[in-house]
């Protein structure tokens, strides 16, 4: 037969575990996305981007306009700024959510050879297109904060970079009627 | 005392074949005649999608006059366009084929004993390598214009509407009427359309699947652009591969209403369920998931160990009847569906495939003195008869009769047009771990929303095998025929039957709601119940006897028997 503990060795013990935790706080890193490894450490920090008009890296932030897709979607370039030390095989994987309410908008992943040789940085070569519209059902992100949730992965899907971004969708001046029928879920 | 007679016919109706769409296709059909408006009735299609990547197998299937067939699709990027094979269709429908069968308990004495009955079946299903590439630049939309299998393709820049439309028209890719108004959302700067035709003294039976690999991240179908080329209630058949459960992203779900189902008659009304339901859900845009599961019922269906030998051992046949015979014995006769392994059919019912049969011909051809007395396929099936003695008997049959046979070049051509599509759509089945078979309806009106199909790994496997019970009390000298029964579904609906199930359909079937729920499903997460229908359900009246208790019911009814039990002891 079980006997409880007395409740005062339950509250010390939850002290006591509390500040061990608090060793560790400090600005927590971007949480990983699903399939994550946490105990392998996320020492790298991803810089997310967009492009410019001319092509160009802009850091992702502020309103992001919708990029009509061939296939009659909407999507968000996204470029991907590496720290020091990726090599080999890598894995991008990216989560989109509504800020304001944590629901999931775009989830999917992309994977890159970045060679062999460590590089001191790596961008992505060309924009990630990252699927916005249609959306899911229920689900609008016209005018909203979207958070863009980047980790990255090894060959041996180790995670050692992440990164977060948020943006604003809008449809866009060319995109009218169409992109507003399809981006509110 | 209860007997339980568990007795499932299985294939009792192959009811596949009572729907034959007339044409199918991902993209869009485009005859000739413009004014021709209804061409297309179902799209079948496989996709796997992962890291950004998505291959897609589309069916194409035509009935129509040969030079009257077009087809176009938006793309993302000029694809990677390879020709697919007929017999990934045949398998995937009867492996995943959702079957719907009646269990019987019967008590009392029945006079016919121990044999009952049951019933059950397949729900009847609905929907029912480049050469002379000569890309040219400058102003036209032209990128790719080549062909491959039956087909000649262009691949053309969507990046201006009129430019890409004239260009269709000036080399005989027509297009059909309305396509003008709803192309628009397609055509964007690097957007491109795959447009095919078949190539001139090609049959509309020489039409084979195509097979696309395009950067996307999310397999999605261009309905809009289907909607101006549509037969009403157009079924649309997806099977997904990946790494978990598929959903429709941008359409809803439904559950239909089994108690609606004729379950006696291998739930040949099933069809017509699905188009009543989804029509009860928002815009009428929702998929009803028929079978989510391992990928491995198709395992080795289509590319098992040894099926078709090697190119060299078909080469070594050295004449037309030993190389005919080769393959009539190494597998190219697509086994019984659903039946895994190869083998196929006792010899008299074997026929090579039209596309395998369409190579053979061309240098191993068909007597025209045979006309009338034997067809193609039994020319190929007993050649050494027609070849031998037949030809002997009949000499003058065969005046002029030449044979082009080259065994290395026709196992070439077979192994490159045959085999390697078998077993890289066979490989699809290795590499990902599940499929998932969606299934829905949709009318031209209502194809105003392009489905985008993702996934959710955490969703639970849906069978395609359902089950009802028939309980049957046959009293001192009844029959499972005549004696008073109770049919409960799969969902717990309680029908009474007080004559018995001979008299079946004696209840009507449309009665009350279709789908029993309608739901979200999205990328994570359980399904969000949108619409639920048990209480309605539950409630008509005049249903010849309908009874229902409500799965819900029925689990809370097991969950106090339990907790009685419990704290009995």
């Amino acid at each position: 037969m079980r006997r409880a503990l007395p409740a005062s060795v339950v509250r010390g013990t939850l002290v006591v575990v509390a500040a061990l935790s608090c060793l560790r706080c400090g600005p927590p890193p971007p949480p990983p996305v699903d399939g994550g490894t946490p105990d392998a450490g996320i020492d790298g920090v991803i810089v997310l981007g967009t492009t410019t008009d001319t092509g160009g890296f802009t850091p992702l932030e502020g309103p992001v306009d919708g990029i009509p897709g061939s296939q009659g979607g909407f999507h968000v370039n996204v470029l991907y700024r590496l720290p020091e030390g990726a090599a080999g095989a890598i894995t991008f994987e990216h989560q989109v959510r509504r800020v304001r309410d944590e629901r999931l908008v775009s989830r999917g992943s992309r994977m890159y050879d970045v060679g062999l040789t460590r590089v001191p940085t790596w961008e992505t070569p060309s924009p990630v297109t990252v699927f916005m519209c249609p959306t899911p059902v229920g689900v609008d992100i016209i005018g909203e904060a979207l958070r863009f949730t980047v980790t990255v992965k090894d060959a041996e899907g180790r995670v050692f970079a992440a990164g977060t971004g948020t943006a604003t969708f809008q449809c866009g001046a060319s995109a009218g009627a169409f992109c507003a029928s399809i981006c509110k879920g | 005392m209860i007997r339980t007679v568990s007795s499932i016919v299985l294939g009792a109706a192959l009811a596949v074949a009572l729907w034959t769409p007339r044409a199918e296709a991902c993209g869009c059909f485009a005859p000739p005649d413009p004014t021709v408006p209804i061409v297309q009735a179902g799209e079948r299609i496989l996709f796997a999608a992962e890291n950004g990547k998505v291959t897609a197998h589309i069916q194409i299937q035509y009935a129509g006059d040969a030079k009257d067939f077009g087809w176009l699709l938006p793309l993302p990027s000029v694809p990677t366009l390879k020709v697919g094979t007929e017999e990934l269709f045949t398998q995937l429908i009867a492996t995943t084929q959702p079957r719907y069968f009646v269990q019987v308990q019967a008590t009392g004495n029945c006079l016919n004993g121990r044999g009952g009955f049951g019933f059950g079946g397949l729900a009847p299903s609905a929907a029912g390598g480049a050469e002379n590439d000569s890309s040219r630049a400058g102003e036209t939309p032209l990128v790719i214009q080549s062909s491959i299998g039956p087909y000649d393709y262009a691949v053309l820049k969507a990046d201006n509407k009129d430019a890409m439309l004239k260009w269709l028209a000036d080399n005989r890719y027509f297009i059909p009427v309305g396509t003008e108004d709803v192309v628009g959302p397609y055509i964007n700067p690097g957007a491109y359309f795959l447009a095919l035709k078949l190539q001139s003294g090609k049959a509309a039976g020489d039409i084979q699947p195509v097979v696309l690999e395009y950067p996307s991240q999310l397999p999605m179908i261009p309905i809009i652009l289907t909607s101006v080329a549509a037969n009403p209630n157009m079924g649309i058949q997806v099977w997904m591969l990946g790494n978990g459960r598929a959903i429709p992203r941008n359409y809803r779900h439904v559950v239909i209403n089994d108690s609606q189902l004729d379950w006696f008659n291998q739930a040949r009304n099933y069809n017509d369920v699905v188009i009543r339901a989804v029509s009860e859900a928002p815009e009428k845009h929702a998929f009803v998931t028929e079978y989510a599961g391992p990928a491995d019922v198709m395992r080795d269906v289509l590319d098992g160990p040894g099926r078709f030998g090697t190119q060299d051992a078909l080469a070594s046949q050295q004449t037309p009847i030993d190389f005919v015979e080769h393959l009539f014995n190494n597998g190219f006769i697509p086994p019984p569906a659903n039946q895994p392994g190869f083998g196929g059919p006792v010899r008299f019912q074997q026929v090579l495939p039209p596309a395998l049969k369409s190579i053979v011909l061309s240098q191993i051809p068909y007597p025209a003195a045979l006309r009338g007395v034997a067809d193609e396929d039994e020319f190929l099936r007993r050649i050494d008869f027609y070849l031998g003695s037949y030809r002997q008997q009949n000499p003058q049959a065969f005046v002029g009769y030449e044979s082009r046979f080259d065994p290395q070049t026709l196992a070439a051509e077979i192994f490159e047009k045959v085999v390697k599509p078998a077993r890289e759509a066979g490989a699809l089945f290795k590499q990902f771990p599940t499929l998932t078979r969606l299934y829905t309806t949709l009318s031209p009106q209502d194809m105003t929303r392009d489905p985008v199909f993702s996934y959710n790994p955490t969703l639970a496997p849906v069978s395609r095998d359902h089950t009802a019970t028939y309980e049957v009390n046959c009293g001192i000298a009844g029959d499972t025929f005549s004696s008073p029964g109770r049919l409960v579904t799969e969902q717990g609906w309680s029908l009474k039957y007080p004559n018995g199930r001979q008299q079946n359909p004696e209840r009507e079937l449309v009665v009350g709601p279709s789908a029993l729920r309608v739901e979200t499903l999205a990328e994570e997460g359980a399904p969000i119940v949108d619409l639920d229908n048990s209480l309605p359900i539950r409630k008509v009246e005049g249903c010849g006897g309908c009874s229902a208790v409500s799965p819900m019911g029925l689990g809370l009814v097991a969950l106090l028997a339990a907790l009685r039990r419990r704290r009995g002891t």
